[in-house]
């Protein structure tokens, strides 16, 4: 069983780490992989850091209730080892004044304070660090290093290298993959920060454990926040990406055993500035997919390997952009999967529940009791039972959230819609058993996704109802909720 | 071959045997039919009206399953409502059946070896009710193993009658 660890450092890392959990939960991971997780951000508020910890939730709760032999969706284990806030070692400290003791440092040595002038500028002294590193890497670097001091003993780090440990001595190579820019502030002081520190804190077995890094160049710009005070500032990425990546080509070369650089030559524009916060919450962007796609990636034999992943065209983005031997496949079948669930399936569960008469409902659903119990004479779920019902409604959030993530990714950009035709889709939040918000039925799937022959995959594919009738021609295996998905999505 | 390919060819059959032999051989031996030369009345009215007739039912219920496999519903609902297509078409078949009996009957002269003639009446006592029997074995019954993909359990019956030839 693989064994792959995910750091997700600042909002990009976070987004990343959003990325990474769908592509974990489609399968494009493959089967039977363990999947731990850990957010690491300054600014605890950070829209993109709420974003990812809320699609973790719900590929743990959908993970805790779908996982099982046998599943594409969601196979192996996901665990959470929550959220590191560099600060939270530091009460009461709000800036970098506060944490290196500015005043007693200088009378105890002016040197060290004329030094410490050198370094920080003096903005950056008393910028409150409550909302992040601003996009100053110096702000983060200064922070994040002195998790050497504690030696990885806070927060959930003994936990996660506990982990690491216990699968190097069972015999597996885990595997370490850190996410971040490499343009702001968290990212790219956490990163190579981060990356090397580890390397170090797992010296005596860092043969039987991989660290891989997925690097994210400038690949969005903003606006300017109208206020003084000192933020994120897309001038700076530049510069800041020149820095980082001399620092990493330097001093990290053999912390990583691969390091993935993932950018894209045309910049997203997000239009709302922001100085972080539950503002700096930014759409899902292809590229954070990309990077993503990294944590299956082989990392090589030797420290020091490097990648460049980024788009073929600039202007188009298409499923053969996507690199991996399973991502398209996984993520268009989970697609297709989530849209069928949710403009049908969905309903019809709802509407079987509500039904009186089972037996009823399927002679109008053939495929109803293929998964689900009509009468006492078979073993399969009832679909009135707790556990059915919790499976329903954690499969529906986590597939709102993956639609609406999907979404994101296909509205970005100034050119045409792409990979997938859901731009005018409304997706709604699951509504329990109330019958009056049951969503639109829809049959069709034959413009779903983009660029995909009909033809070569067979037609009825496109058809939700021929889908239901291939279900309701055989037994299966796996039955109930947990069944009903992963057939879906193995024919699909 | 499915086995509800089967029960479904088995069912037509059945049908054509019930339409052409065994109505037949009552109508002529069996049943006390008022007729002055019910023998031939079958042979020259009844045998070639039932063989119009059974074409009829086999057309109505090749449209049933035509309709069947090309019909695409999105939901439950709509499976449901497809009921009423299944009601009109085994009415029209019925209605058919009795209306090729009338015109066969009006139309043709029977050539009888009697030349008394009492009464030529058709029995319409047991065809009637034959009709309806042929509506049953010729499409009801037909329909319920022959009916494709989501419409295969609308005809009334068809899931219990599946669940004996196929275990679900």
């Amino acid at each position: 069983m693989k064994n792959i660890y995910l750091i997700g450092i600042g909002g990009t890392g976070a987004k990343c780490i959003q990325a990474a959990i769908h592509l974990y939960a489609a399968g494009a991971y493959g089967k039977n992989i363990n999947i731990g997780v850990l957010l690491v951000d300054a600014d605890a508020t950070n829209g993109n850091l709420q974003s990812a910890r809320e699609t973790i939730e719900l590929a743990l709760d959908a993970n805790k209730l779908l996982s099982g032999n046998n599943v594409s969706l969601f196979s192996g284990t996901l665990k959470n080892y929550g959220f590191w806030n560099p600060l939270d070692q530091y009460p009461g400290v709000h800036t970098l004044n506060d944490m290196f003791l500015e005043a007693s440092m200088r009378s105890l040595d002016t040197g060290l304070g004329d030094l410490f002038d050198c370094l920080v500028a003096e903005e950056e002294k008393t910028a409150n660090l409550s909302i992040g590193f601003r996009g100053r890497p110096s702000i983060g670097s200064a922070v994040i290093s002195r998790i050497r001091s504690s030696g990885f003993s806070q927060g959930p780090w003994p936990h996660l290298i506990n982990d690491i440990q216990a699968n190097i001595n069972s015999g597996d190579k885990p595997r370490i993959h850190l996410f971040g820019s490499i343009f702001g502030g968290t990212g790219s002081s956490g990163l190579p920060t981060l990356g090397t520190l580890l390397s170090r804190q797992l010296q005596a077995v860092r043969s039987a454990v991989e660290i891989t890094a997925s690097v994210l160049l400038p690949y969005f710009d903003f606006d300017t926040p109208e206020d003084d005070g000192i933020y994120a500032e897309s001038k700076n990425f530049t510069l800041n990406t020149d820095a980082a990546l001399q620092y990493l080509s330097r001093f990290t070369g053999n912390s990583f055993n691969c390091i993935y650089l993932v950018g894209d030559s045309t910049k997203q524009r997000y239009k709302v500035p922001s100085k972080g916060g539950p503002d700096q919450n930014n759409p899902a962007s292809i590229i954070e997919l990309i990077a993503a796609t990294a944590v299956s990636a082989d990392a090589g034999l030797d420290y020091g390997n490097g990648a460049y992943l980024t788009i073929s065209d600039g202007n188009v983005i298409t499923w053969e952009d996507l690199p991996g031997l399973m991502t398209s496949k996984s993520l268009r079948a989970s697609l297709r999967t989530c849209y069928a669930w949710h403009f049908n399936f969905y309903n019809e569960l709802r509407e079987a529940q509500r039904s009186n008469s089972k037996k009823s409902f399927t002679k109008s659903a053939p495929w109803f009791d293929r998964f689900f119990s009509i009468s006492d004479r078979t073993n399969r779920p009832d679909i009135l039972n707790e556990d059915e019902s919790m499976r329903i409604e954690a499969f529906d959030r986590w597939s709102v959230d993956f639609l609406r993530w999907f979404q994101q990714l296909c509205l970005l950009g100034t050119v045409k819609e792409q990979l997938a035709g859901i731009k005018d889709k409304q997706f709604k939040n699951y509504d329990g058993s109330d019958p009056g918000n049951s969503r639109e039925y829809v049959e069709s799937l034959e413009k779903l996704v983009i660029g995909e022959s009909s033809i070569k995959r067979g037609e009825w594919l496109d058809s939700i109802d021929l889908i239901k009738n291939y279900l309701a021609d055989s037994k299966h295996i796996l039955e109930g909720t947990i069944g009903l998905i992963n057939n879906l999505h193995e024919i699909i | 071959m499915k086995k509800r390919q089967i029960a479904g060819g088995l069912a037509i059959f059945l049908g054509i045997i019930w339409i052409m032999v065994i109505t037949f051989v009552a109508l002529r031996e069996l049943l006390p039919v008022n007729m002055q030369d019910v023998q031939a009345w079958a042979e020259q009215v009844y045998f070639p009206a039932s063989a119009v007739s059974t074409i009829f039912y086999i057309g109505f219920l090749l449209s049933w399953i035509w309709y069947s496999f090309n019909r695409r519903c999105k939901n439950s609902a709509e499976v449901k409502k497809t009921i009423g297509n299944w009601l009109l078409l085994m009415g029209l078949a019925i209605l058919s059946n009795i209306t090729i009996l009338l015109i066969f009957s009006n139309l043709i002269t029977v050539q009888s070896s009697s030349t008394q003639i009492s009464n030529n009446i058709p029995p319409y006592e047991f065809l009637i009710p034959f009709a309806f029997v042929n509506g049953l074995l010729l499409f009801w019954l037909p329909s319920c193993f022959l009916s494709q993909r989501s419409l295969r359990f609308v005809p009334p019956l068809s899931y219990e009658l599946n669940s004996f030839i196929e275990k679900r």
